[in-house]
């Protein structure tokens, strides 16, 4: 008698298990829509020495056209302090932390529309400062095309936040 | 009667808010304009007929966006305020009343508007949906968006956030590449 009773509460969670995850697999929030790169660069007329080899410098001809941003045509050398690539998930806010464990600077994209056929997609986008949210922005993305967000100064220099369109799934 | 005061009597005469007394007061006013009878009868009217088209109450689904939207058509609308001032003059001051309906039915249709851009993907109205509106929660911060054709990208400058301090970034362990951050269910699919 008391075997039998074990045997059903055994099924019966057997049975709640693979309701709960076929519930997961079914989310369809989880769809995997696309993928979305933060990078954060730093610009300064400084030594990059001292940032030790947390930073990697940009390429020559990217830091030439950076140059030429009015806001930045002091900096002589520009960097990369971190970078973070994520899916974009149909139904999930993403929050991106381009330094890993730093929660100073984070961005976060919520998907809204998709536009497939011109590899575009518009996202809601936030950027977060310090654990307060700065900026809100919406924006249609093109697949490879960037926007630099010239953001806060730090040390001897200012911040760059970039945010570009992976790739985009067609279905 | 001076004239705050008539058409303060006329504005809730309008509304059918008057008490007897208010109305025993106005009573000379409406004699001497009857043309006013009819204009109630046209201003209810259209406001039965915006009560009907309108939803009583829609939650925005950005509030921050609606409301920054909202700020700069009053600021565009404010900037050809001067212009029709001599216009507007000329009117009976009792009609911007009126028009305050017209009005919310103006912004509300706008919302409306940018309700359906943000329908689900694929749908064709979404290839106008390219610009964007920056919307900060403090007022120190101003944006500038520039089409920068040399990078081939977009550049947001940004003026007015605070600086980081030294101990903000912990950095110092490589530059970190590939996947960190979090997701959060938002409930909604796009």
């Amino acid at each position: 008698m008391r075997f039998t009773s074990v045997k059903t509460l055994a099924a019966a969670l057997l049975l709640t298990l693979s309701f709960l995850a076929t519930g997961r697999a079914d989310d369809p929030g989880k769809k995997i829509i696309g993928t979305v790169r933060t990078e954060l660069i730093f610009g300064t007329k400084g030594a990059v020495e001292a940032l030790g080899n947390g930073s990697v410098k940009l390429p020559a001809e990217e830091q030439e056209r950076l140059r030429k941003i009015e806001k930045l045509e002091n900096f002589t050398k520009f960097v990369k302090l971190g970078s973070v690539e994520q899916p974009v998930l149909a139904g999930y806010k993403i929050w991106a932390t381009p330094i890993k464990n730093s929660e100073a600077i984070m961005v976060t994209f919520q998907p809204q529309a998709r536009i497939v056929e011109e590899n575009k997609l518009r996202l809601d986008i936030e950027y977060w400062q310090k654990k307060k949210m700065a900026l809100r922005w919406d924006r249609v993305f093109e697949v490879g095309k960037r926007v630099y967000l010239i953001g806060p100064k730090w040390r001897e220099g200012n911040l760059i936040i970039t945010v570009e369109l992976v790739n985009l799934r067609h279905k | 009667m001076n004239d705050d005061r008539k058409e303060e009597l006329l504005t809730r005469w309008m509304d059918d808010a008057l008490s007897a007394e208010e109305l025993r007061e106005l009573e000379p006013v409406l004699a001497e304009n009857p043309d006013l009878n009819e204009e109630r009868v046209d201003y209810r009217k259209l406001r039965d007929e915006l009560k009907a088209a309108i939803p009583a109450e829609v939650e925005p689904p950005y509030p921050d966006f609606f409301n920054a939207h909202l700020e700069r058509l009053v600021r565009e609308a404010s900037g050809d305020e001067q212009v029709r001032e001599g216009a507007i003059r000329g009117f009976s001051r009792i009609w911007l009343w009126w028009m305050a309906p017209a009005a919310t039915a103006v912004v509300v249709g706008a919302f409306l508007l940018g309700m359906q851009s943000a329908q689900p993907p694929d749908s064709p109205g979404l290839a106008d949906a390219s610009s964007s509106e920056i919307y900060s929660p403090f007022a120190t911060v101003e944006t500038k968006i520039i089409r920068d054709a040399e990078l081939d990208a977009t550049l947001i400058v940004v003026e007015g956030l605070d600086d980081l301090d030294d101990q903000d970034l912990v950095i110092g362990g490589g530059s970190i590449e590939g996947e960190h951050g979090f997701f959060v269910n938002t409930g909604e699919i796009y």
